[in-house]
């Protein structure tokens, strides 16, 4: 394939960026990296967060539908403060309920994203990454490119 | 001899250990167990220890390749699996039990050993996918049941009122033509699936019924929804087996949901649907439900209507918050 064939197949940014967050430290990253990405490229940035049916606050895991207008706060409020700092930046966040891969995919088919941002929380010690990773599932199965956030260091 | 009720359960083999914060636990199990004493049913009840089942049964229904990634997963130690679901060393061996209760509940029924069966496993099953966990759930239990079945050539109902959608049997069964999979649940809550306008795949038009609810949809409108939505779509299916995930979540008192329902509206429920189906032939598979008060008084209520026992703990409730989603379900199923 020529490059000139490269660049017209080539889906990569015609539509806004999603970026899963929950909350962590992992998100906080990368939702920074979706923010500067969006700037630099002239996309809005949608941000997303998959609500359980356990939900962490304050370092104790409480029933998500009792706490629903307090975590939608939580999201707008402390989770995407980051985000009024980057001047110019368009972005939105919602809540949705559901697994946290399965929500990040159907967002960004619903919209027609043009890059999905998550963070590569690992959990569990599966070492192919088939069990419980929302990157694993978003890499493998979303219809646009994606970009995996290491944890920090 | 044939016994009114057969329980397959293994509350003492139960080594699916979830932390102290879950409240999907040990003890909701026993909870549920709790009410067939407390209907006055253990004369009429025997219990039976399930074995797990195989691998190629749980196949039927799920990924084989997550099956075996599951197994390496709880014997390498477990962990989260998403922020909801935990698997542990003994996760393994207690989740293949409770899909094992479920294929022994068949099996009882099927050689006419007893009316109706009660598969009280944990941990609960709908909302596994076919490949992967998910919202409590490791293996779909109602799912291994209904696919063995419909891999026998049996035309299978499943009845889901659990209170969260179960998203696992609909996208196991969505283009099967010989499983029909009906949900009430409330929308909008976990896990956001279970579409009114999803009625089943291109190879298997109407065999996926959704009725999502407000919160706070009372007994009255899940019997309307029954009688006026669920009666004639199962009976157009006409089924040779009816699998009810029954999740007891919708109750008033459940800390996971906004549900109203009390004990009876589940009885009323049960007795309708096992109408729907040939004696012998409805069995029960336990999903959620995490209030243990209304577990006991749940279950008991449910088993004891099927086995004609006047045990009501609490009245049925009304409140016709919900009645147009049956309106719009009548219509979209063209029901007059």
């Amino acid at each position: 394939m020529g490059s000139g064939e490269r660049s017209q197949s080539w889906p990569l940014l015609v539509g806004p960026i999603v970026v899963g967050v929950d909350g962590s430290a992992n998100a906080e990253r990368a939702l920074a990296v979706a923010a500067r990405l969006a700037r630099a490229l002239d996309v809005e940035v949608r941000v997303v967060h998959a609500l359980g049916m356990m939900t962490t606050i304050a370092g104790h895991k409480v029933p998500s539908h009792e706490h629903r207008s307090e975590i939608e706060q939580r999201l707008g409020e402390q989770w995407c403060a980051s985000l009024d700092s980057v001047e110019g930046l368009r972005w939105s966040a919602e809540l949705r309920d559901g697994n946290p891969a399965e929500v990040v995919l159907h967002l960004a088919a619903e919209i027609g994203a043009g890059m999905i941002v998550v963070g590569a929380r690992g959990v569990g010690v599966d070492p192919d990454l088939m069990l419980g990773s929302t990157s694993y599932h978003v890499v493998h199965h979303g219809g646009c490119p994606t970009v995996v956030v290491p944890p920090g260091r | 001899m044939t016994t009114p009720l057969l329980v397959f359960s293994a509350p003492d083999l139960d080594a699916h250990v979830t932390p102290g914060w879950h409240p999907e636990n040990q003890a909701r199990l026993n909870a549920a167990l709790a009410g067939i004493a407390e209907a006055g049913l253990s004369d009429a009840a025997q219990w039976r220890v399930p074995e797990q089942a195989s691998v190629e049964a749980i196949g039927l229904a799920h990924d084989p390749a997550y099956v075996d990634a599951l197994k390496r997963f709880c014997e390498a130690g477990g962990g989260e699996l998403d922020p909801d679901t935990i698997a542990t060393p003994g996760s393994w061996e207690t989740a293949r039990r409770a899909a094992g209760a479920v294929l022994e509940s068949i099996a009882a029924l099927e050689a006419g050993e007893c009316d109706f069966a009660f598969s009280a496993g944990r941990p609960p099953g709908h909302h596994a996918v076919r490949d992967q966990a998910m919202g409590f759930c490791l293996i779909n239990n109602a799912a291994v049941g209904a696919a063995h079945l419909a891999h026998a050539g049996h035309k299978v109902a499943i009845f889901d009122w659990d209170v969260h959608h179960g998203n696992g049997t609909q996208d196991i069964f969505y283009n099967n033509p010989n499983v029909l999979y009906v949900s009430t649940h409330e929308s909008p809550l976990y896990p956001g699936t279970g579409r009114i306008s999803e009625t089943g795949g291109p190879d298997a038009p109407r065999t996926n019924l959704n009725l999502p609810l407000p919160a706070g949809t009372r007994g009255d409108v899940y019997r309307a929804a029954f009688d006026a939505v669920i009666a004639p779509v199962v009976s157009e299916f006409a089924p040779d087996w009816l699998i009810i995930s029954a999740g007891f979540d919708g109750h008033r008192a459940d800390p996971l949901a906004g549900m109203e329902l009390t004990a009876a509206d589940f009885a009323d429920l049960a007795v309708r649907a096992a109408g729907l189906v040939s004696p012998q032939r409805t069995l029960l598979v336990l999903e959620g439900g995490y209030s243990p008060e209304a577990l006991t008084m749940s279950v008991g209520a449910t088993l004891a209507s099927l086995l004609g026992t006047n045990y009501r703990p609490e009245a049925a409730s009304t409140g016709e918050i919900g009645l147009p989603t049956i309106a719009a379900a009548r219509q979209i199923w063209d029901l007059h």
